[in-house]
């Protein structure tokens, strides 16, 4: 307040606009997770998956309010807990837990982009205004080939091995029978 | 009296057996030392200054049969605080765990697929020891940039002898850390009269500091840093807004104010939208020890304020009737 105060103070004199975007104690808050770009979340299809996030705040000095919103991919990611704010105290870690759950009819490669935004909430009642800072999680889940297509794959595989086998042995049988009819004749 | 061919073949049996049998017992006999004192005696005597000569033998190498990395998974705290991983390996030596020599113990982690991405720690202790059994202790610190994935895990150690023991066979994942901080604590702008144009912040660039190990954009200019902005109303009169459009941003400052500020325009400024993410392109955020103040891990963006309409009066305007602007990345 006492930065505007001085510059309104001289409004008079300089006639002209004073623009002013303060910025207050920006919070320095960092996310931990097992899946980034690189490392996708790989589910099979119509799995359910429960993980976290880890809410960082170990060198503020003042606690943290978080919303968290996810932002790509809603219909795959929710946030397991009932409330989407998140206060995250000076010097400590919070875990934010997500449930990710895919359908069924799901293809084995199919890619499901999701993102969790977390955005600091600032505080403007003491009449500071603030720049906020936000953070975008975003990682992709990757289908698996699901239980029932590795069956199916198998079950190719066995029928096909059994289809060779079976003609080997038919034809091992036809050149005995061959052989003991030309004996016959003789 | 003439043999028979029978017993001729039986007694030629019996010659080759008993040749075979002393053969085999002259060469084990050499092989377990019984002729060593003769042949020393042998070596003594022709030698005027004989020496004695000490020779330590040490039955088997080294074997490190386990490493222990605890759960195998952790996370890195953001900057500027390190992360240590204790890591344990457990070593056989068939002679005795006193042939082990301690001071050799190291362990090294190194990220596969990273450049130059390697951690080791020489200072490995005893854990705790059996008879043939030693179990080192190994403190592994990593920084806030340490990357993220599978790190490999080599434990080595030699003995007295010199036989060295390697392992190889246990992974370390260490998972992202995405995370900036920014400064200074407010942006300003001098004064300026109505109709006024290409105005850079008097105290830009807004510094980013990369507190993660991921990095924000990458080399081809694709930038994953994004500002919401709102308008700025009149602190007296709050009918009087400077609009979110009529800012914008970049990487790069100019010679300010006037038309050469780059971040005023063209290229790469970025412009903004009320309550709407808006790209700055071509500012990236790569990972690294920014506490170098060299710019490693850092980046920094420049703003303009492009245009002070004539339709606005003169006052203070700011953010304080509206929400804050917002540096978000990802």
């Amino acid at each position: 307040m006492k930065n505007i105060d001085k510059i309104m103070a001289g409004k008079e004199i300089l006639v002209g606009l004073m623009v002013l975007i303060c910025i207050g104690n920006v919070a320095a808050f960092a996310i931990s997770s097992d899946y980034w770009s690189q490392y996708p979340l790989r589910m099979a299809p119509g799995e359910t998956k429960e993980f976290s996030l880890i809410l960082q705040n170990l060198v503020g000095t003042s606690d943290l309010k978080l919303k968290a919103v996810v932002s790509t991919g809603s219909s795959v990611l929710r946030l397991a807990d009932s409330s989407d704010i998140y206060i995250v105290p000076a010097g400590e870690k919070k875990n934010v837990d997500l449930i990710a759950s895919v359908p069924a009819d799901s293809k084995p490669g199919q890619i499901y982009n999701v993102k969790v935004d977390f955005s600091e909430i600032t505080d403007s009642s003491s009449g500071e205004f603030r720049l906020g800072t936000a953070i975008g999680q975003g990682f992709d889940i990757v289908i698996l080939p699901g239980v029932v297509e590795e069956l199916n794959k198998n079950l190719i595989l066995y029928i096909a091995a059994g289809a060779i086998l079976l003609a080997v042995i038919i034809f091992i049988l036809l050149r005995i029978l061959k052989k003991k009819s030309k004996k016959k004749r003789r | 009296m003439k043999k028979g061919k029978g017993e001729r073949v039986l007694e030629r049996s019996k010659n080759t057996f008993v040749f075979v049998f002393v053969l085999l017992l002259f060469v084990a006999l050499i092989a377990i030392g019984y002729f060593s004192g003769f042949f020393g005696k042998i070596t003594t005597f022709d030698t005027a200054t004989s020496k004695s000569v000490g020779v330590n033998i040490t039955v088997g190498a080294p074997v490190i049969i386990e490493v222990l990395n605890g759960t195998g998974t952790m996370s890195l705290s953001a900057a500027t605080l390190s992360t240590s991983r204790v890591i344990n390996f457990t070593v056989y030596h068939g002679a005795g765990s006193q042939f082990l020599n301690d001071s050799t113990a190291y362990l090294n982690i190194t990220l596969v697929g990273g450049v130059g991405e390697l951690l080791r720690n020489n200072s490995c202790t005893r854990l705790n020891q059996s008879a043939n059994y030693v179990t080192y202790s190994c403190n592994i610190t990593m920084w806030w940039w340490d990357g993220a994935g599978n790190w490999n895990i080599t434990a080595e150690i030699e003995d007295n002898n010199s036989n060295v023991a390697i392992n190889s066979s246990t992974t370390l994942f260490v998972g992202s850390t995405t995370g900036f901080e920014m400064s200074p604590n407010n942006l300003t702008w001098a004064a300026m009269g109505l109709g006024a144009t290409n105005q850079s912040s008097n105290n830009d660039p807004l510094v980013l500091n990369n507190t993660g190990n991921q990095p924000i954009g990458n080399a081809t200019g694709t930038s994953n840093i994004s500002i919401n902005a709102t308008d700025l109303k009149g602190e007296t009169n709050n009918i009087y807004s400077l609009f979110a459009n009529n800012f914008s941003a970049g990487p790069v400052g100019g010679s300010c104010p006037g038309a050469a500020c780059t971040e005023c325009g063209g290229g790469y400024a970025g412009n903004f939208s009320r309550n709407k993410y808006a790209n700055v392109t071509n500012v990236i955020l790569p990972k690294g020890n920014y506490t170098k103040q060299d710019g490693t891990g850092q980046e920094q963006i420049f703003f303009c304020l492009r245009i002070a309409g004539y339709e606005i009066i003169s006052q203070a305007y700011s953010t304080v009737n509206m929400t804050a602007w917002t540096v978000k990345i990802g």
